[in-house]
C-alpha cells in the first residue's frame, strides 16, 4: 500500500508549513513536497493606500526582514517619482541594507543551523538548539548573539530603531550621517570581523563530517540574482542576472522592471507559495523542475563574477574550490555562502563609511507621481526581492505584485527534500536524525514561509504518517513551540 | 525595573494586542521604573534585555489562540490568563521567532540572568491582515489590562 509521511510544522523557519513524504508501493520514497499553509493576502492590503505610505506598511510584513521590504519599497517609490536619489543617500541605504544582511544571516547561522552543524544531525533533540549550542560552545553562542545585535543597532543608528524604520523614503533617507554615529558603526566593526572569522573557521572544519549531506544536497539548476553592471557581487541595486549550473550567464543583466519577461509564477492546489520558474525554460513542470532556478546567498556568489572585497573575495575562491572552480552546486554550502555575504556586507559598511562624502546631508529627493508603474528590486538576505506597484494619477495604488526571496527558492527546496528523503527514509520507518536532515535541507534556504504572525502555542510540531487510504499509520510529536 | 514586553504586529488585526497594551499600561504610570518595548516577536538578542541588571521582572504581553487553555483557565477564547513563564530550553523551537520560555532559557544560560517573568495571554480571534482588533478581543482588553495592573502593583 502507499504510504505518505507528513511532518507538520517544519521547526526554524518561519510561518506554517508541513512535509508531505510521498512512498510508493515498494515502501520506497517517490517525492517529497514542501507546503506553505497560510493565505497571504498582503497584495490586496495594500490597494487604495499612497505609494509613499507603502515602505511602512510593506516593512511590517515580516519581524526578521522589513529592512528589504522597505528598501524595495522605496525604491518602487523611486521609480513611480522617477527620481535618481541623492548619492549619499544611496550610500546610506547600502549600509542600511548590509547591517540588514549582518543580523539575518548571524540569525540563520548561529541560531537555526549552528546546532545542526556543530552539534550534529543526530544528536539528543531535546539540546540540538541554542541552548545545546551554549553549553557545548558557549563563545559562539555569545558572539552569534552579538554580531546579530550589531547589525540590529547599525539599523537603529542609522534609522533610530532597528525595525518598522521610517526612515527610508521614496527619493532617499529622512535623515543623514553624522560623524559621531558614523564612528559609533566603526567601533562595531573588528568584533564582528573577529566573529565571522571564527564562524567561517568553525564552518570550514566541520566540512568533513558533511560529505555525504553536501552530496544528497547537490542538483544541477540555474541560479539567479543581482550584480553590479561589471558582474560584482550586488545586495541593493544593479542588474539581474540568469546562470547555468556552470556560472555560464544566460541572461547576463536584466533591467528590474523586465523580470516579467524572464519569470513566470506557477500555482499548485497543495501551497499557497507560487512557484516562480525561468520562463523560456518552461512551460511549468514541477516533475522535471522545468526552468528551476536557486536564489540567496548560494545564487548571488554563483551569479557574480567576483565579489568585490578584498577578504570576500578571498573566501568566494575557497568557496568554488569546493565545487567545480566556479560554481557551488550543493545547497548544503548555502551556509557557508551565507558566512561570506556576511564578511563582504562587514568590509562593504566599512569602506563605505571611509567615504568623503559620506556626510553629505543632501539626501532625499523631492518630486511627485511622475509614473504611474514602478519595479523596485533588492537582494534581500534570503534572495531576490521584487515590489511592483501600479498607482493611479495621486499616487494611490491600483495593483501590487510582491514576489518574495522564498519563492524563487520553491522549486529548489522541493527538489533538496525530496533528494533527501529518498536518501535516508527506507519505507516509513523514520527516526528523528532523517526527519532533521529533512527540516534541515529547508532550512538550509533559511526561508520565511508567510511572516508576520504569532501566537503562543499555534505552532506545535508532529509528524504523521498517513496510509493510501487516509489513517495515520504513525505520529510523532517532537514539543510546543 | 519591570521589562514589559508587548509583541506582535500591529497590522494583523488581534496580533497588535500585546503591543498595544503594552503602550498603554505603561502610559498609566503603574509603576515609576518600567521599560517598554513592542517588537513584532520575540528574537535572540532580547535575552540581552532580560539579563540586564536592572531588570527585576519580567511581563510578556501576546494574542494568543491558545494563552487561555495554556495557562489552565476554563476555556479557550474565554479571558485573558496570567502564568509564569518558567525557563524551558527542552522545548525550544527555535524559529525567527522564539517563546517567552526559551527567551528565559537564553538568558539565564548565556548570561546567567532568569528574572522572574510572567505571560500575559489575550485570546485574539482575528489575525488576517488589517489594524484594529476584533469586537470579542477588543472586549477582553480591560480584563487584561487590570490583571496587568494588579501584577505591577503587586511585585516589590
Amino acid at each position: 500500500m502507499a504510504k505518505t509521511l507528513r511532518i507538520e510544522p517544519i521547526t526554524r523557519i518561519e510561518g506554517h508549513a508541513k512535509v508531505t513524504i510521498f512512498l510508493d508501493e515498494s515502501g520506497q520514497v517517490s517525492e517529497a513536497r514542501l507546503h506553505v499553509v497560510e493565505f497571504r493576502a498582503f497584495e490586496k492590503f495594500c490597494i487604495g493606500r499612497p505609494f509613499y505610505e507603502m515602505p511602512g506598511i510593506t516593512n511590517r510584513i515580516c519581524g526578521i526582514c522589513p529592512t528589504s521590504h522597505a528598501l524595495a519599497s522605496v525604491k518602487a517609490g523611486d521609480a513611480i517619482m522617477g527620481v535618481a536619489i541623492p548619492p549619499v543617500a544611496a550610500k546610506l541605504r547600502r549600509i542600511f541594507n548590509w547591517a540588514q544582511y549582518v543580523q539575518s544571516h548571524a540569525l540563520s547561522f548561529f541560531h537555526l543551523s549552528a546546532p545542526d552543524l556543530l552539534l550534529g544531525f543526530d544528536h539528543d533533540p531535546a539540546t540540538r538548539n541554542v541552548i545545546g549550542l551554549v553549553e557545548k560552545y558557549p563563545e559562539v553562542a555569545r558572539r552569534g548573539i552579538r554580531l546579530r545585535g550589531i547589525g540590529q543597532e547599525i539599523i537603529r543608528i542609522l534609522a533610530d530603531r532597528s525595525i518598522h524604520q521610517a526612515w527610508a523614503v521614496p527619493g532617499g533617507v529622512r535623515q543623514p550621517l553624522t560623524a559621531e554615529k558614523r564612528d559609533a558603526i566603526a567601533a562595531m566593526l573588528p568584533e564582528a570581523f573577529e566573529t565571522i572569522g571564527l564562524a567561517l573557521d568553525l564552518l570550514k572544519n566541520s566540512f568533513s563530517r558533511f560529505t555525504d549531506e553536501a552530496a544528497v544536497y547537490d542538483f544541477p539548476s540555474m541560479f539567479a540574482g543581482l550584480v553590479t553592471p561589471e558582474g560584482g557581487l550586488e545586495h541593493y541595486d544593479g542588474l539581474l542576472r540568469f546562470s547555468a549550473c556552470d556560472g555560464t550567464p544566460i541572461e547576463a543583466g536584466i533591467a528590474n522592471d523586465r523580470y516579467r519577461d524572464y519569470i513566470e509564477e506557477a500555482s499548485e492546489d497543495w501551497s499557497y507559495l507560487k512557484f516562480p520558474f525561468f520562463r523560456s525554460h518552461g512551460p511549468y513542470n514541477r516533475a522535471e523542475y522545468a526552468g528551476m532556478y536557486r536564489v540567496g546567498p548560494l545564487g548571488r556568489l554563483n551569479v557574480c563574477d567576483f565579489a568585490g572585497t578584498p577578504r570576500a573575495d578571498e573566501e568566494l575562491s575557497a568557496f568554488r574550490g569546493i565545487g567545480n572552480g566556479r560554481t557551488v552546486t550543493s545547497s548544503f554550502h548555502y551556509h557557508y555562502a551565507r558566512l561570506i555575504e556576511i564578511l563582504f556586507a562587514l568590509e562593504k559598511i566599512e569602506q563605505t563609511l571611509n567615504e568623503k562624502d559620506i556626510l553629505d546631508d543632501w539626501v532625499r529627493a523631492e518630486a511627485g507621481v511622475n509614473r504611474l508603474h514602478g519595479v523596485g528590486m533588492v537582494e534581500a538576505p534570503r534572495g531576490t526581492l521584487i515590489h511592483d506597484y501600479t498607482v493611479d494619477r495621486n499616487g494611490l495604488i491600483t495593483d501590487v505584485n510582491l514576489i518574495v526571496s522564498t519563492g524563487h527558492n520553491n522549486l529548489a527546496m522541493n527538489r533538496t527534500i525530496t533528494n533527501i528523503a529518498k536518501h535516508y527514509i527506507k519505507g516509513d520507518s523514520v527516526s528523528e536524525g532523517i526527519l532533521n536532515r529533512v527540516e534541515h535541507g529547508i532550512r538550509a534556504y533559511d526561508p520565511c514561509l508567510s511572516c508576520s504572525t504569532h501566537a503562543v502555542g499555534a505552532m506545535p510540531l508532529s509528524i504523521r504518517i498517513i496510509g493510501a487510504d487516509g489513517s495515520t499509520v504513525r505520529e510523532m510529536v517532537r514539543g510546543q513551540n | 525595573m519591570i521589562l514589559l514586553i508587548g509583541f506582535g504586529n500591529p497590522f494583523r488585526r488581534d496580533d497588535g494586542a500585546g503591543p498595544a497594551l503594552a503602550l498603554k499600561i505603561a502610559s498609566m504610570g503603574v509603576r515609576s521604573e518600567v521599560r517598554v518595548l513592542t517588537p513584532q516577536q520575540l528574537t535572540p538578542e532580547l535575552a540581552e534585555e532580560l539579563a540586564a541588571p536592572d531588570v527585576s521582572a519580567v511581563l510578556f504581553i501576546d494574542a494568543s489562540v491558545a494563552g487561555a487553555a495554556a495557562a489552565g483557565a476554563p476555556a479557550p477564547d474565554s479571558c485573558p490568563a496570567l502564568s509564569v513563564v518558567e525557563s524551558n530550553p527542552g522545548n525550544s523551537c527555535l524559529g525567527h521567532h522564539f517563546s517567552p520560555s526559551t527567551l528565559l532559557a537564553y538568558s539565564r544560560s548565556l548570561y546567567g540572568a532568569s528574572p522572574p517573568a510572567w505571560l500575559l495571554s489575550v485570546p485574539g480571534h482575528d489575525f488576517g491582515y488589517g489594524e484594529g482588533f476584533s469586537d470579542e478581543t477588543d472586549r477582553l482588553l480591560p480584563a487584561a489590562l487590570g490583571k496587568a495592573v494588579e501584577l505591577l502593583r503587586l511585585l516589590p
